[in-house]
């Protein structure tokens, strides 16, 4: 590569390294895959992408769930070569409605979630799918509530993301980014009531940009960070955030986690250890700690700032970490086990580990793990269904259906009581967020489908407890 | 001959089909990694773009425009893991798969500076990406970058614009590194 400043030369010589040809095997899975996927309009059947990853693949089952994430690709647990479809509940295809279900009187807490303008556009009116999606505009928030229409209640001309409820469920928060060269992104807190209304002041928990761009590098909060969490007891916001200058630029890595009041008084947590950046966490049950992810373990960093300690270490890396009314934890782990070929393959799993006793069980391999608020069982998705696991080891399988189609669960998330679950499903009309409850019955779909809500993830999503104000 | 093909493969041919295959694969899988940056989403993105085609196919209505609509398949695909791969990622790392690394006669200082290009196309948005990697790339102007993925001109001018601000950004970080002499 020539070192020459000239920008056009260097990109275009740049761009030339890498790989040029499609490997066999992606032909391969491309040409098994037609199988199981429906022409749009043959034989009047809807289409569906149903079809089997890599064969001894590439890739791990989370890259490559999420990886399909915009189109929605059924995939397979590791080691088997082809699953059969889901297959719709009813003898005959159903169809389903392409508008929410709706009642007048509505039921349960609001649901805040973050979605691109696009995605609210399609809210009322449906995109065609490769529209929306290369047309990513500012985010917004919105709220539904179980038999109700889909409102907007923010909209700037920045992004505003990560919406989440205070525990008793009279205070939102969220991230606002600019759009612009230099995101810095500012944590926000406003009153909200019981239907979704903003009340009072905005409290703006600024983030210093001087600090966030020391050396052109994002040092506070960044658009790629997890987003901030409620402790559960309501008092303080964790996050992630870039730590100050750490030299040549190894800083973007690793971060901080830190704690805000509501007053702005801002405490890093885990003193001379950083987190794994885009690593979820989790608070305890008592709000004293934070389990966080760094290198290859998880650390409990507790709120006096005194120094974290070891709970658990992996053998591969921890992406994600849910902290359960009971002490247990749920955590993501992300392991590249050697292919035949010479490479590599990614899998997501699903550890539950009791730092008090050391036990330790493997439930599944998925990107998200959710407690129940009890702490009794979590939830996770395997394979489109959702899989709730219990404590005691036993586990159920939801295939929840709505008009006798089957959906696609991608991520799934409780209630505050526990008693409905909430989820991000696709189907042949696009994608939406759909309620159920925990046995699988009473579906609920919240928003309109529409593939402008590929991108929404349950990161963005907050459920508002039902008995808020 | 692309148009027999999907002809035939509007009416359910899969041999058809896999022959569009084979005949596209190759450049959208160049394109995809050179978005991505990783062989094995750009993978995934390829295998999701064609069965994407294959569903949808019987929309398309103008069978000339096949190449540019899988391009507009695939740039969603790769939004979506780009999208993902930021919310997981634990971190960035530089690209070590032999059949993309560097040659043998690179020298340390163009190993930094594929580092600090690698570093500075990872903080990009996809969008800005895609734009550069089609313009980079596939050579394509920008006026045909919107005509192919559905935007203005106006917005692929200014995405360009920003993308090749912040690579050119890295271009110079790494020269000022060279001439204080940190790689040595």
């Amino acid at each position: 590569m020539k070192r020459d400043l000239n920008v056009d030369q260097v990109l275009d010589s740049w761009f030339t390294e890498g790989p040029t040809s499609l490997p066999d095997r992606t032909v391969a899975a491309i040409a098994e895959g037609l199988d199981d996927v429906h022409q749009r309009g043959a034989l009047g059947l809807p289409g569906r992408l149903s079809v089997p990853r890599f064969v001894p693949l590439a890739s791990a089952t989370v890259v490559a769930l999420v990886a399909a994430l915009a189109l929605g690709v059924y995939l397979n647990g590791p080691g088997i070569g082809v699953h059969p479809s889901p297959s719709p509940s009813a003898s005959t295809p159903g169809s389903l409605s392409p508008e929410p279900t709706t009642s007048p009187e509505g039921r349960g807490g609001l649901i805040a979630f973050a979605a691109d303008s696009a995605a609210g556009d399609a809210l009322t009116d449906a995109l065609d799918h490769g529209t929306a999606e290369v047309r990513p505009n500012p985010m917004d928030i919105y709220v539904v509530r179980e038999g109700q229409p889909t409102r907007r209640i923010i909209a700037t001309d920045a992004h505003e993301r990560c919406p989440s409820f205070s525990p008793d469920g009279t205070l939102l928060a969220y991230l606002e980014i600019p759009v612009g060269e230099r995101p810095a992104p500012s944590l926000i807190v406003v009153r909200v009531d019981a239907t979704g209304q903003l009340i009072g002041d905005v409290m703006r928990l600024l983030l210093p940009a001087d600090e966030m761009y020391g050396a052109g590098l994002p040092r506070r909060l960044s658009d790629g960070s997890p987003c901030p969490k409620w402790s559960p007891d309501g008092t303080r916001l964790a996050y992630l955030a870039y730590p100050l200058s750490q030299g040549n630029g190894s800083s973007l890595d690793r971060a901080d986690v830190r704690v805000a009041t509501l007053d702005g008084q801002e405490t890093i947590l885990n003193p001379g250890r950083l987190a794994n950046v885009g690593a979820t966490f989790g608070w305890s049950a008592n709000s004293d700690a934070i389990a966080f992810a760094s290198e290859n373990a998880i650390f409990r960093a507790p709120l006096d700032g005194s120094a974290s300690t070891l709970m658990w270490r992996s053998d591969g890396t921890p992406t994600a970490v849910a902290w359960s009314a009971h002490g247990e934890l749920a955590i993501t782990v992300l392991t590249s086990i050697p292919t035949d070929g010479g490479g590599s393959q990614d899998v997501l799993s699903i550890h539950l580990v009791d730092p008090a006793t050391g036990d330790h069980r493997q439930v599944g391999e998925s990107s998200r793990a959710a407690w129940s608020p009890d702490g009794s069982v979590v939830a996770l998705v395997e394979a489109g269904k959702v899989v709730l696991s219990n404590r005691d080891g036993s586990t159920t399988t939801l295939s929840p259906t709505r008009d006798g189609v089957e959906m696609f669960m991608w991520e799934v998330e409780w209630s505050t009581d526990g008693e409905r679950l909430l989820a991000r499903a696709s189907s042949d009309l696009g994608y939406a967020l759909v309620s159920m409850a925990t046995t699988g019955t009473s579906v609920e779909v919240l928003t309109p489908w529409t593939y402008a809500m590929t991108w929404i993830s349950l990161e963005d999503v907050s459920w508002q407890a039902i008995d808020a104000q | 001959m692309d148009r027999d093909l999907i002809e035939r493969a509007k009416h359910g041919d899969k041999d058809a089909f896999t022959s569009l295959v084979l005949r596209h694969g190759d450049r959208l899988y160049s394109i995809a990694f050179r978005i991505l940056r990783d062989a094995t989403p750009a993978e995934d993105a390829v295998q999701q773009t064609f069965l994407t085609a294959w569903r949808e196919l019987r929309r398309l209505r103008d069978d000339d425009r096949l190449e540019a609509w899988l391009y507009r398949l695939l740039v969603n695909a790769c939004f979506a893991e780009i999208r993902h791969t930021r919310r997981w990622q634990p971190g960035l790392r530089v690209i070590t798969d032999p059949d993309i690394g560097p040659s043998t006669d690179d020298t340390q200082a163009s190993v930094a500076l594929r580092d600090e290009l690698e570093r500075a196309f990872r903080r990009l948005s996809g969008e800005q990406r895609a734009v550069l990697a089609m313009h980079h790339y596939l050579g394509l102007s920008g006026a045909e970058i919107a005509q192919t993925l559905g935007l203005s001109p106006g917005t692929v001018r200014s995405r360009l614009h920003y993308a090749r601000q912040q690579m050119r950004a890295a271009i110079e970080a790494d020269s000022r590194l060279t001439a204080t002499g940190e790689l040595a």
